[in-house]
């Protein structure tokens, strides 16, 4: 109830504060600033842990804001037109960016059941502003895909010569520029200026929302694999599929909808989500001295965690602990033949041990990993709740929707049966995985496209923009060639069962995502017990229990998750010269923690950055007995863990104690540590070492 | 078996087909197939055999769709497909790793002599 509280005062907060952008129409340069920087930290959002009537007020409000983009673009780009005939490729960059606003807004309005508004999105759109912006006549939405390469000093890329000339008419959906000029020879498209790193080859207007986001899909999967166009093979049939399916027009009568319903009206496929994890324990125990953390977790490391940390909390020495951290389910590792070795490893998987040891040779670490170093060792079990991808609640989830999922693979299948056997088809699948491949090849080669780690929206959409093309010329074009067994097929067996296929996924989708919710919602807890090894002290002993939950606390901080420690400690043998009795402490904590995205995250590494605020109170029962020691002691803390890359993070802490446990001194202090994951290292390698 | 390119592959008529599926640790089993037009139950051992059924100039289509809910960053599935023929040239590997944003695959087997 609060998250939807929260994200409405957001929403409410940015739709008041699009009013002075709206008096500010006069400076479009600054307005348009402004609106993109609201439309960027929307979208950032995270939406998938919104209820339905928050994502609809989201839904709105982003689209309002697209909506007041559209037309501060369109004037930017008529003005660069007029202004200066040399600025071709920034141009082009907004005329790009003004199609994938108006794509996005269209996708929203049809989320929203709203009527596709074509004059919003197009409303200035001057039919000479530029040969690859006008919108095809033919076709309702602007939607346009212009094959305008990124890099500005890479050659023109030599599309039309590549591509497969039309043998037929351009289809409504296709213009070609030189189509273009030769429909409208009294208002010829202005010439493009030299320095234009190409022209649009062709145009595929209107592409349905789900043809586009399986053609992005493509896009980026090929530009993050390092440019292995080989993937388009495992997607021609659909590709195809689609294509003709759109070319088809056809309308089907579904229960499931009050209307005919056509696949341009039919949502992109949305594959199951990703969840991220932060509440593995890396670091030596929080009562430890270097602890940069003030809390435990209760979750831990299944292979191997590593943690370096330094600094002080409750003790009055500044110390560097390294904490080495397993399970014993990892042993289950080693069996090649196991097929899922997690959940062969059954009840250990809630075992985790680790153990913290002084670091003295900073230049050897492991060296110190020995017994007279040893600071502290534990051993954790997990009682409740296992929030890992092979949890039992989690493969549960997934099977609950089996039957929708074999449901649409199977249409994909029908339909492939049909394209491979029809004479124009399926010679014309074979084509694409040797042409369109090539092409696709060819454009990433000469747009130095081959290694991007982490592709930006222009290359996904460059990428995009010539297998649509290619589409577009050498497919939507063969509607006419199809045989009427063919086409009656595609008419109605292949897409009615599309169509009722995604709206079935649809459907399911919902209550998936309920389930999945619920599960990353459920509390995490383990009982914990550390044996801190102490020279001067004495060694002692603490149980402790551990507890996580997920729940919106302090709303608009927007901190997630709640965390909570509570335990005692007892000395093994109390030293009486020291005042100490077998009981030594009880200790509590509470952690609040919210997280952001990072912008340190690799391609692959999706991590975020956390961030919690910590108190911590300890009832130390010697420092009663002790002149100049205070017994009660509380420490507030500012945590935050930033991943930097590939599984290693850096925590960093700054905490305010009213007392160490071994002088009355009240203060600041600032901790600071390196961890390394090489549960998610190891994967990490792994999913480098197969690129 | 042979392979023709990365989803592609001919295969001989009764030849067997194994593709192994293998989820890295942190992966449970967020997957799920098709052949041609029936759905395969997920087997306990990650082999998914068929044998081909169909005659010379037709596709086999296998089709699957995976998940990484819940999984962490670089987490991946291993895909191995092989078959038996005489003159296999298997097996053939590929991966799919948390992040790709394609997450369903259409192997084709080709049936040719």
């Amino acid at each position: 109830m609060r998250t939807r509280l929260r994200a409405c005062v957001i929403m409410v907060g940015f739709v008041l504060s699009t009013f002075p952008v709206m008096a500010q129409s006069q400076n479009d340069a600054s307005g348009l600033t402004e609106v993109r920087e609201k439309i960027r930290r929307l979208e950032a959002m995270d939406v998938r842990k919104m209820a339905p009537s928050t994502l609809e007020i989201y839904q709105r409000t982003l689209l309002r804001l697209y909506e007041q983009c559209l037309p501060m673009l369109q004037r930017q780009i008529d003005r660069q037109a007029k202004v200066n005939s040399n600025n071709g490729q920034a141009r082009e960059v907004l005329i790009r960016e003004r199609a994938q606003i108006a794509d996005n807004a269209s996708i929203l309005r049809m989320s929203l059941g709203l009527p596709d508004d074509v004059s919003v999105a197009t409303s200035s759109t001057s039919p000479t502003s530029g040969s690859g912006d006008n919108p095809s006549p033919a076709r309702a939405p602007a939607v346009v895909f212009a094959h305008t390469p990124t890099t500005e000093a890479a050659p023109a890329p030599t599309i039309s010569e590549a591509t497969m000339p039309s043998t037929a008419d351009p289809p409504k959906a296709i213009s070609s520029s030189a189509t273009a000029t030769d429909e409208a020879p009294v208002t010829p498209a202005p010439t493009k200026p030299a320095a234009a790193p190409a022209s649009p080859a062709c145009e595929y207007t209107n592409v349905p929302p789900i043809l586009k986001d399986e053609v992005q899909r493509l896009s980026k999967s090929i530009l993050i694999s390092g440019g292995n166009v080989q993937r388009i093979s495992s997607q021609d049939y659909k590709l195809v599929f689609y294509t003709i399916a759109d070319a088809l027009d056809v309308k089907v009568v579904t229960p499931l909808k009050d209307k005919p319903i056509s696949i341009e009206e039919i949502n992109p496929y949305q594959y199951l989500g990703e969840t991220l994890r932060t509440d593995k324990q890396l670091g030596s125990s929080a009562s430890s001295p270097a602890s940069v953390s003030g809390v435990d977790k209760p979750g831990f490391a299944w292979l191997l965690g590593f943690g370096i940390e330094n600094g002080l909390v409750e003790k009055s020495v500044r110390d560097t602990v390294l904490t080495l951290s397993s399970s014993p389910a990892a042993f289950y590792m080693l069996d090649r033949n196991s097929s899922n070795p997690y959940q062969s490893a059954g009840v250990l998987n809630k075992v985790g041990v680790s153990a913290s040891f002084n670091i003295g040779k900073t230049d050897q670490l492991l060296a110190n990993v020995t017994r007279s170093q040893l600071r502290e060792y534990s051993v954790k079990f997990r009682f409740i709740g296992d929030r890992s991808a092979r949890s039992p609640q989690m493969q549960k989830a997934w099977d609950s929707v089996k039957k929708e999922i074999q449901a649409r693979l199977r249409n994909i299948n029908n339909a492939s049966e049909v394209i491979s056997e029809d004479p124009v088809l399926g010679p014309l699948v074979k084509k694409i995985d040797t042409d369109l491949e090539d092409q696709v090849s060819k454009f990433l080669t000469d747009n130095n496209l081959r290694n991007v780690p982490a592709a930006t929206q222009a290359q996904i959409d460059s990428v995009a923009s010539v297998i649509l093309c290619y589409l577009a010329q050498n497919v939507f074009t063969q509607k006419d060639k199809l045989s009427p067994g063919t086409a009656s097929q595609f008419k109605e067996v292949l897409i009615p069962g599309l169509i009722t296929a995604q709206l079935n996924l649809e459907t399911v989708r919902a209550s998936f995502n309920a389930k999945i919710a619920e599960f990353s919602k459920g509390p995490l807890g383990t009982v914990a017990y550390i044996n801190h090894r102490e020279p001067t002290l004495g060694n002692y002993s603490e149980f402790k229990m551990l507890f996580e939950h997920p729940t919106p606390i302090l709303g608009p901080l927007a901190l997630q998750k709640l965390t909570a420690n509570a335990g005692f400690s007892f000395y093994h043998q109390p030293n009486p010269l020291l005042k100490q009795e077998r009981m030594r402490s009880v200790n509590g904590a509470l952690s609040f923690e919210g997280s952001v995205a990072s912008p340190f995250s690799e391609t692959l590494d999706l991590s975020r950055i956390a961030y919690s605020l910590v108190g911590s109170y300890q009832r130390m029962f010697e420092n009663s007995r002790v002149k100049g020691r205070k017994s009660d002691l509380s420490s507030f803390q500012f945590l935050m863990d930033v991943p930097l890359f590939k599984g290693l993070a850096l925590p960093f802490s700054l905490t305010y104690s009213n007392a160490t446990e071994t002088t009355r001194q009240r203060g600041w202090h600032a901790n600071f540590g390196l961890k390394m994951d090489t549960d998610k290292l190891l994967e990490l390698v792994r999913a480098g070492s197969q690129r | 078996m042979k392979k023709s390119q990365m989803f592609i592959y001919q295969v001989a008529p009764n030849e067997t087909v194994t593709i192994r599926i293998t989820p890295s640790i942190s992966l449970g089993n967020q997957y799920d197939a098709v052949l041609d037009n029936t759905d395969l139950d997920r087997p306990a051992n990650g082999i998914y055999t068929f044998p081909v059924t169909k005659p010379v100039g037709k596709i086999h289509f296998f089709n699957i769709e995976f998940g990484f809910l819940g999984a962490p960053e670089g987490a991946q599935y291993g895909i191995e497909i092989n078959g038996n023929a005489p003159n296999n040239e298997g097996p053939f590997t590929l991966s799919l790793i948390n992040g790709d944003p394609l997450l369903d695959m259409q192997f084709k087997f080709e049936v040719v002599n």
